[in-house]
């Protein structure tokens, strides 16, 4: 008899293996809009076939899990946690790689496809369920990609009124389901909106806000920025705007002048071999995302592209009027040829005072 | 379950090929292999069973067709690769042996798309485990063994056919 009984219970035993969880004997205690759902619900659903079936569709009495979720419910894709909710990678872009299933282009549950209950809440859901209405602005003013993510086109300024600030909290670290721009950009960041003050025109025609110490990167970027300056999880490239032909600043423009870093050329611009033409323009007034004008420090006054100054006297460039500077080379050389500090050098510099009296 | 066979009992050593077929949203069909070893069945208190068997499959199944579900329509493909262990229990009827068993399996399915919205209700993943009930109808002609198992395969219902040898 007592091999009759150990064979029952095998079978029992072999019967119910199947389930890994077995209703009453495991609770399905986890409610989730009026419906029991087992532990291993936090797993993958991979973890309920064997119960629901190798399609989750259900068998015998067990029910199947689209009797309440949509299609595309049992998707891997969705691992990033935000909140307690799953998104799918590349969500930042919803737009583009959400909307297939949550509700086309404006990403709104009434468009879904293949939605349940919807009295009930039994859906999948709409992007709106969470992020409400603030959030409609993502699709619309966030198209600048960095990192992988996008931003709003108001980046570089992230606490002016009207900007991040606005949905992604004052302080930056999220607000009402707004992501903390520190989740990726990490503590270090915060010192962004401290030190960089210097605005200077982008690519798209905006304000970038710079570090005070921008014309010497290689000193001042390249602990957020990287080593190379090609940026890194906190800070974005500087070449994202500088373009390829920035790269021979940090070791090109090595003199001082008026606190600005300028090329070893800088008394020639307009020679070839200065370089200067390379990144500013032949006419040294700029190159988007290349290198600055000119004359945005040095006023319309100083026209060095326009009197090149290509006559070679003992190793200094001067101007073709330099026998009879006088009227002519104080345009630019100030008054009693003694310098202008955004136009053009002393000649006393170089001559000494003894050339005033024609030494 | 061995410990409470008889001392007496002589096995023996199946080895079977064949098809096997699912017939649940979108029909898989494909090969399977089997291992097994059969022995003269227990004493149930209701009746002695002829037979029991426990046997080892392998299945490699896969299925191209339209899929719908929830209002969304289009192409899937399907491939189901499976280990499966079972236990039978069968009573001799005639030249056949008829009876149920249970099975346990551990698969792997990919599941591709031709639609944006998925319409196919499998996934892609790895250790997709499985129950499944059968009914299992066998002849044996000399050595040659055929076995006609009804599954419910996890879900999909669906059969195999597997023929081989019995040594």
């Amino acid at each position: 008899m007592w091999h009759r009984l150990l064979i029952l219970s095998c079978l029992c035993f072999f019967s119910l293996a199947g389930c890994k969880e077995i209703p009453g004997l495991i609770k399905h205690n986890i409610d989730l809009n009026g419906v029991g759902h087992g532990k291993k619900l936090y797993k993958e659903a991979k973890d309920c076939t064997a119960c629901h079936g190798v399609n989750l569709k259900g068998q015998a009495y067990i029910p199947g899990c689209y009797n309440c979720h949509g299609v595309m419910w049992n998707n891997k894709d969705h691992t990033v946690d935000i909140s307690g909710r799953k998104h799918k990678t590349g969500y930042i872009d919803a737009v583009t790689n959400c909307s297939g299933c949550h509700g086309g282009t404006s990403l709104k549950k009434e468009n879904i496809h293949g939605r349940k209950d919807d009295t009930h809440g039994r859906h999948r859901p709409g992007c709106y369920d969470c992020h409400g209405d603030l959030w409609s602005a993502v699709t619309a003013n966030h198209t600048i990609a960095r990192g992988g993510k996008l931003h709003g086109s108001k980046l570089f300024k992230p606490f002016d009124a009207a900007n991040c600030v606005t949905c992604h909290g004052a302080d930056l670290k999220g607000s009402n389901n707004r992501p903390s721009c520190y989740s990726c950009h990490g503590a270090k960041w915060e010192s962004v909106t401290t030190t960089h003050v210097v605005s200077k025109t982008g690519t798209s025609g905006t304000g970038v806000m710079h570090s005070a110490g921008l014309f010497t990167p290689a000193s001042n970027c390249v602990s957020c920025h990287g080593a190379d300056l090609k940026g890194s999880e906190i800070g974005p490239s500087c070449y994202s705007c500088h373009q390829d032909a920035w790269a021979a600043f940090g070791t090109s423009h090595t003199v001082s002048k008026g606190n600005k870093m300028h090329g070893a050329g800088l008394n020639t611009p307009t020679d070839a071999t200065s370089g200067c033409m390379t990144c500013h323009g032949t006419d040294l007034k700029g190159v988007t995302g290349s290198g600055t004008s000119c004359y945005s420090c040095h006023t319309a006054k100083w026209r060095i592209n326009e009197l090149p100054h290509t006559k070679n006297k003992d190793g200094a460039m001067h101007g073709q009027a330099y026998k009879t500077p006088v009227g002519v080379c104080d345009v630019c050389h100030g008054a009693n040829l003694r310098g202008d500090p955004l136009v053009g050098q002393s000649c006393f510099n170089c001559h000494g005072d003894k050339w005033t009296n024609g030494g | 379950m061995l410990l409470s066979a008889s001392s007496v009992q002589a096995g023996s050593l199946k080895a079977s090929g064949g098809v096997t077929v699912t017939s649940q949203d979108l029909p898989l069909a494909g090969v399977s292999l089997a291992g097994g070893y059969k022995t003269e069945g227990p004493n149930l208190w209701v009746t002695n069973v002829d037979n029991q068997e426990f046997t080892l499959f392998y299945h490699s199944l896969s299925g191209t067709g339209n899929t719908s579900l929830q209002g969304i329509t289009g192409t899937s493909t399907v491939t189901f690769n499976a280990w499966e262990m079972g236990y039978f229990l069968t009573w001799n009827l005639g030249n056949y042996a008829v009876g149920p068993g249970l099975s346990y399996g551990v698969a792997e399915t990919t599941d591709s798309n031709g639609v944006t919205n998925d319409s196919s209700a499998f996934m892609t993943a790895t250790d997709v485990h499985y129950g499944a009930a059968h009914l299992r109808i066998e002849k044996t002609i000399f050595s040659i063994n055929c076995d006609a198992d009804l599954s419910s395969f996890g879900g999909l219902i669906g059969g195999s056919l597997l023929c081989g040898i019995d040594f």
